[in-house]
């Protein structure tokens, strides 16, 4: 009972899921400051993520969490690096149009291959420290009631959050001190320039690819247990991310952040208030409507607004 | 070498069609086949359009389905809801869906490249979750029971005691034969009209504008109007076909009408060729009878389940890898460019040199 | 009289960076008036905006008596402008007839209803189209070569394509966006051939190069650029001996003052 645990549930859980778009939509970013492709198979990463741990911890080899996750989060990293690997040669000379295609049929390719692995029923995997939800309840002061109810927080929620910051703040580390983290910047500044001082475009790609791949593998082992995994879970994940991502300002680390957390609070919060039927809509319809009035994100038209 | 199908070889393309059309119930006896062939035209008519805004005016729609959708939704709710006769409801939907599609095409067409991309997809996105969801479509299990689609002729009948109008049923499409002549005749009409839209002053204003939209600007072409205007009728052509599809299999559900299928739609054009109307309908065959076959192939082999989301993925990434006009256009200039280099060039007269004298 | 063309404290500015600052000038009917500059002077910006492929910061650009400076470009190509590209943008995928028809694209008819039911006297429009963009395509010597694919062009004949098609639209004005650079010596003497021929077809020229021979033979006037301000404006005789104009190009070409 009561309004403000269920906005505080509602904004905990929303941080959460946005916690997971916000590291899909900061794979795109990569992906697109280093090469101007738009990842359409971003979200399969976040699915290989969930469905490798599931694999390596069921039969036959019951690998222990603490090593199937990060051994799923490796093989998705080269397959990331695959895929980038594949993408050198049309870099060079097909449109950008021609590009997202390719990466639309790879992003079919690998759920067609998920499928056929593990099937397309729905699956579970194990929390990372198993444990009761918390019941937290809110004082008084804020709620004026004595049977409001609790806010139900779930151990691995904080368990996603917690990586999600953690990547954050390794991605930071990673850009201003490393040397591949240097010349990301410098390629996303000016292309052409980057490349003219020496800066290896090719192990550049296949480092984005890796490092979002990864990323996004990390985020769906953390977010399976609560979601459970599936083979097309990775469509709404990355067009989730994708539409965040564009919110933020396509090519911009904060942006996608912020945009992240928010499209999943408002998701949350549409679903809880307005209609849980409809809550997928709430992302794209968003999505279009920045890209109508401002394509290249909200920071875009704050700074035209300031001018 | 690209060239324009010339008014001629138009012609000649769409008389031998009708004779193929019109022979081929005669040698296949496996009212199966008549089925999915009756499939291969409704899908033409889905990819005839898609080519055209794609491959023609070089926009790209990863949510065609969406419109394809629309056809099918009205002609299902107007016939059987408001038992409207099928071939208005046909006509609304064309309308609403051309409207529609207007509208989103306005906005969405100013962006470029993979903007436009993804604005077509979440509006993709926004029409299947609302078909699944909203009561009027019926949510998962979709509207089933329209009739089939018939030619008649209005007559006056006289019926307890006052006039009213009526039509006679000339001629029902109820079976898979008629099905097959119905499909394959909007098919074939609708490829005669994009030849011929192709092969004209706005067909060449569209390729101009794939070409270099800059260029086609400061030539007079109004590149966002073309833009809108194929934009829309590549809507209106997914609307027939969805009517078509809604009144020869009599039930629709909202999981036909998904992001799998408009990427399958994409796959199509991009194997048919990408700027080629008659692609188009090589497209949608050949990818039609490799699904079939892959089906088939899964019934008997389990382990192959699932294989045409693969097939699906795999031949997109090579093919746009490797062949980016399209899998047909790149064999057809294959052998064009084979068959020129047999007859010997003139070659280029020597350059008037200074004899060294001894 | 008033000029064809009247350009009226133009600016534009991206950004933070100026590209065009205050530049006024004019270019009468029936001239052949040249814009030169170093490079990065803001030329092709200049270029940009007087055929409306965007819109200056501020100022105004009258053609015609009318202010064109908000007109989309397609509008400004209906005005009676016409242009080529620096890099050369052709419909590559097109054959050169089909580039030059496309041409003539504001002096034909036929929506999509008409070209889909092939109504209202298609054919003979198509034949009209084609008649005439052949005779462009005669005029700058490219007859025989109709019907290849406008990329396979050598690069020479690319440019005259690109005249070709402009010509076309039978405009007023003509923009020669750097259309001799890359040109053979021979090919840059055909060009001038050309240009004159385009004069005495009563279309004004307006060109940007960078070849001083060329501009200064051919114009009748030049306006010189210099980090997006003009510097001088006169017969080619006059530029030359200007002392702005010569510091500005020192150590880039040097100007023979005595043989123009």
């Amino acid at each position: 009972m009561g309004l403000l645990p269920d906005i505080a549930q509602c904004l905990f859980s929303g941080l959460a899921l946005g916690s997971i778009f916000a590291i899909v939509a900061v794979g795109f970013t990569i992906i697109f400051s280093s090469t101007e492709v738009v990842n359409f198979a971003q979200g399969e990463f976040v699915m290989l993520g969930a469905m490798l741990s599931y694999c390596l911890v069921s039969e036959p080899l019951k690998l222990p969490l603490l090593l199937a996750v990060p051994l799923a989060v490796a093989i998705a990293l080269v397959v990331g690096m695959g895929l980038g690997w594949v993408l050198m040669r049309p870099l060079k000379k097909a449109s950008p149009v021609s590009l997202i295609i390719i990466t639309v049929g790879a992003s079919m390719l690998l759920q067609g291959i998920a499928s056929h692995l593990w099937g397309i029923d729905q699956v579970s995997l194990p929390e990372f420290t198993p444990h009761d939800p918390i019941n937290l309840t809110l004082p008084f002061w804020m709620t004026h009631n004595h049977d409001a109810y609790p806010v139900t927080i779930q151990v691995q929620e904080l368990w996603v959050m917690g990586l999600a910051a953690l990547m954050v703040i390794g991605l930071t580390l990673f850009f201003r001190f490393t040397m591949m983290g240097k010349a990301m910047r410098a390629v996303a500044a000016n292309r052409h320039g980057a490349r003219l001082v020496g800066v290896n475009v090719s192990r550049l790609v296949m480092g984005a690819f890796a490092l979002s791949a990864a990323m996004g593998a990390i985020a769906g082992a953390a977010v399976a247990p609560i979601t459970s995994g599936q083979y097309s879970m990775g469509t709404m994940m990355g067009l989730k991310g994708f539409a965040a991502a564009i919110v933020g300002g396509l090519g911009s680390f904060p942006g996608s952040i912020i945009a992240g957390l928010f499209l999943g609070v408002l998701e949350t919060f549409g679903a809880r208030f307005l209609s849980s039927d409809y809550k997928d809509a709430f992302a794209f319809i968003i999505l279009l409507v920045v890209l109508f009035v401002s394509p290249n994100g909200i920071p875009a038209l704050l700074r035209r607004k300031a001018n | 070498m690209k060239q324009t199908p010339s008014i001629n070889a138009t012609l000649l393309i769409a008389v031998l069609s009708l004779a193929i059309i019109l022979l081929l119930p005669h040698f296949v006896h496996d009212k199966y086949y008549l089925c999915v062939l009756s499939f291969v035209a409704i899908y033409t008519i889905l990819v005839v359009g898609l080519n055209l805004l794609m491959g023609y005016a070089g926009q790209v729609s990863l949510g065609h389905a969406a419109f394809y959708a629309m056809g099918a939704y009205t002609s299902a709710i107007l016939t059987t809801q408001y038992h409207l006769s099928s071939w208005l409801a046909m006509l609304i939907g064309v309308c609403l869906t051309a409207g529609i599609a207007y509208l989103v095409g306005v906005p969405c067409l100013r962006l470029r490249g993979h903007y436009l991309a993804m604005a077509t997809l979440g509006f993709g996105w926004i029409v299947y979750i609302v078909l699944l969801h909203w009561d009027i479509t019926g949510g998962t299990s979709g509207i089933q029971g329209m009739p089939n689609l018939s030619i008649g002729l209005p007559l006056l009948s006289n019926q307890a005691g006052h006039f009213h109008l009526a039509w006679s049923n000339l001629l029902v499409f109820d079976n898979d034969e008629r099905h097959f002549y119905l499909t394959w005749a909007f098919a074939l009409v609708i490829l005669i009209i994009s030849a011929n839209v192709v092969s004209s002053r706005v067909g060449r204003a569209l390729r101009a504008l794939h070409g270099s939209e800059l260029a086609a600007a400061t030539l007079g072409i109004n590149v966002a109007r073309y833009k809108v205007q194929v934009f829309v009728l590549s809507a209106a052509y997914a609307s027939i076909a969805g009517s078509l599809y809604a009144h020869t299999v009599h039930s629709i559900s909202p999981s036909l009408f998904g992001f799998t299928f408009s990427v399958s739609l994409v796959v199509m054009v991009v194997v048919g060729g990408m700027a080629s109307v008659w692609g188009a309908l090589l497209g949608a065959f050949s990818m039609t009878m490799l699904v079939e076959w892959l089906r088939t192939i899964g019934q008997s082999v389990p382990s192959l389940r699932e294989f045409d989301v693969i097939a699906h993925g795999i031949i997109l990434m090579l093919v746009m890898i490797f062949m980016p006009s399209g899998l047909f256009v790149t064999i057809r200039d294959g052998f064009a460019r084979l068959f020129r280099r047999r007859t010997p060039q003139p070659l280029p007269a020597p350059p008037a040199k200074e004899v060294a004298l001894p | 009289m008033t000029a064809l063309l009247e350009v009226n404290q133009l600016s534009k500015i991206f950004g933070g960076l100026v590209a065009v600052h205050d530049v006024s000038f004019a270019v009468q009917s029936g001239q052949i008036k040249a814009l030169i500059g170093p490079n990065g002077a803001g030329k092709t910006t200049l270029l940009n905006m007087i055929s409306g492929v965007f819109p200056p910061t501020s100022g105004t650009i009258c053609f015609n008596d009318k202010p064109i400076q908000k007109m989309a470009t397609h509008r400004v190509a209906q005005q009676g402008v016409a242009r080529t590209f620096q890099n050369v943008e052709l419909f590559g995928e097109m054959t050169v007839l089909e580039n030059v028809m496309v041409g003539r694209h504001l002096h034909s008819r036929g929506g999509f209803f008409a070209a889909a039911t092939r109504l209202g006297g298609m054919r003979a429009e198509e034949q009209r189209i084609a008649r005439d963009a052949m005779l462009q395509l005669d005029r700058v010597g490219l007859a025989d070569f109709a019907q290849e694919r406008a990329a396979d062009l050598p690069f020479g004949h690319q440019r005259l394509l690109e005249i070709a098609r402009a010509l076309a639209a039978e405009p007023k004005l003509l923009l020669l966006d750097e259309a001799a650079s890359g040109l053979s010596t021979r090919e840059k003497s055909d060009l001038v051939e050309m240009i004159f021929k385009i004069r005495a077809a009563e279309i004004t020229v307006f060109l940007v190069d960078h070849d001083m021979d060329l501009v200064m033979g051919i114009s009748d006037e030049v306006v010189v650029l210099d980090h997006g301000e003009k510097i001088a404006e006169g017969t080619p005789r006059d530029v030359q001996q200007n002392e702005r104009v010569i510091a500005a190009y020192l150590g880039e070409e040097p100007v023979d003052v005595e043989n123009g």
